[in-house]
């Protein structure tokens, strides 16, 4: 995230981990589904907010931090 | 004796202004317009036997043709080196300078050097592969572009190895080139921190690579139906890689159809990246490349899913090479129609 964020990155949404960004291998297989989808729908939110600079949204909480 | 010939354009050709923009490539005997003040500069024995001249509408609008029309025209002096310009921050006379010499370099095999300014469109376009005199941005700097081209002329006639970019007054090309030095790694950065404490000027050895920032994009409107892509630069290929997609150091992306896929099921895409433990992508890749989820949201109807994922291996990629591919990613999503693109980064 802050690699991200230093390369300037205007819309970032923070994954799990960089072998498994959008899963989380922990959960079962229809909780890690869950998770996925809201991070895909955290993305959406992200692409359709304004932005200025790298700003991070966050899972979950679907608020923006810069 | 070095043999050289020189292409300007027509203003500093002194064939006219924009008016004679239009003009094909007429080529004269010895120094015209700008090559006057080169051949003062010159090394002895050192002479401009021709100089090629073009309008600078005819070279942008006809292209490769009206190189190949000046390299014709360049060839029947039979130089030793050839010199372009200088353009400064001009757009398309820097363009058909930085063309001109690229084209002498590669089908003539003769030497060549411009100078451009370097924010010009030139310099971005031909840097890596001809030497540029680095210049200002209006001939104001004339006198200054000249020197260093005519030294550089007499080096490239002699075929002498060009040394450091610094020392040469060219733009760097981006090569790096192993050499020794007197003094070793350590102390030689603790004497730049001590120059550095002290203010004075100093020269870094290595340039930290320059992000170009990107301009923010509009937000998608939330109450209209959108074209969503999913790009990965985690490397995920159909299984077995059939297009060889790199696992590091890729100068290549590639596309596959995912229309008819609920999501990756294992087995039959796998992650080729070199740098991750790749057994969590492999086991779902939809831990990278989130399909199965986006067409769960796609049924709500918010948005429909591209057809094709753009997929590509970011390890050990160089920044020229990715801003070249994002570029022609966008590109082929825009082109298809595409309105937003999720990136899974690794």
């Amino acid at each position: 995230m802050p690699l991200a964020e230093s390369v300037g990155v205007l819309r970032i949404v923070q994954g799990n981990a960089v072998t498994h960004p959008f899963g989380d291998p922990t959960l079962d297989e229809s909780d890690e589904l869950e998770y996925r989808r809201r991070v895909v729908e955290t993305a959406i939110t992200a692409m359709e907010a304004n932005v200025s600079e790298p700003t991070v949204f966050e899972v979950g909480s679907m608020t923006a931090t810069t | 004796m070095t043999r050289i010939v020189h292409y300007l354009n027509q203003f500093f050709g002194a064939l006219g202004g924009e008016d004679q923009a239009g003009i094909g490539p007429v080529a004269q005997p010895g120094p015209v317009g700008t090559g006057r003040g080169l051949a003062r500069l010159l090394a002895a024995g050192d002479r401009i036997v021709g100089t090629v001249i073009a309008g600078d509408n005819y070279m942008a609008e006809r292209g490769d043709a009206a190189v190949d029309e000046v390299i014709g025209l360049i060839s029947g002096f039979d130089p030793d080196v050839v010199v372009a310009g200088p353009a400064f921050g001009s757009g398309r006379y820097g363009l058909a300078c930085g063309a001109v010499c690229g084209g002498v370099i590669d089908r003539l095999g003769v030497p060549a050097a411009t100078g451009l300014h370097v924010d010009s469109p030139g310099a971005a376009e031909y840097r890596a592969s001809v030497p540029v005199i680095s210049t200002t941005e209006t001939a104001a700097g004339m006198g200054a572009a000249l020197d260093a081209l005519a030294r550089l002329a007499a080096k490239l006639g002699r075929g002498e190895v060009l040394g450091d970019a610094a020392a040469e007054g060219l733009l760097t090309r981006g090569l790096r080139r192993n050499v020794f030095a007197d003094v070793r790694g350590s102390t030689r950065a603790i004497e730049m921190l001590l120059t550095k404490m002290r203010g004075e000027p100093f020269e870094t050895e290595w340039p930290v690579p320059r992000y170009e920032p990107a301009e923010p994009s509009e937000p998608i409107a939330r109450d209209r139906a959108f074209r969503l892509a999913l790009v990965t630069e985690a490397g995920i290929v159909p299984a077995g890689n059939p297009d060889r997609l790199p696992s590091g150091w890729a100068t290549k992306w590639v596309a596959y159809p995912i229309h008819d896929r609920a999501g990756f099921a294992e087995g039959e895409f796998e992650s080729v990246h070199g740098g991750i433990d790749t057994s969590f992508a492999n086991q779902d890749p939809d831990r990278q490349v989130p399909l199965d989820a986006a067409r769960i949201l796609e049924g709500a109807g918010r948005f429909t899913l591209h057809t094709r994922m753009l997929s590509t291996t970011g390890n050990m990629g160089t920044l020229r090479d990715m801003t070249r591919m994002g570029a022609e990613m966008g590109r082929a999503l825009i082109a298809d129609g595409v309105q937003a693109v999720i990136v899974g980064a690794t």
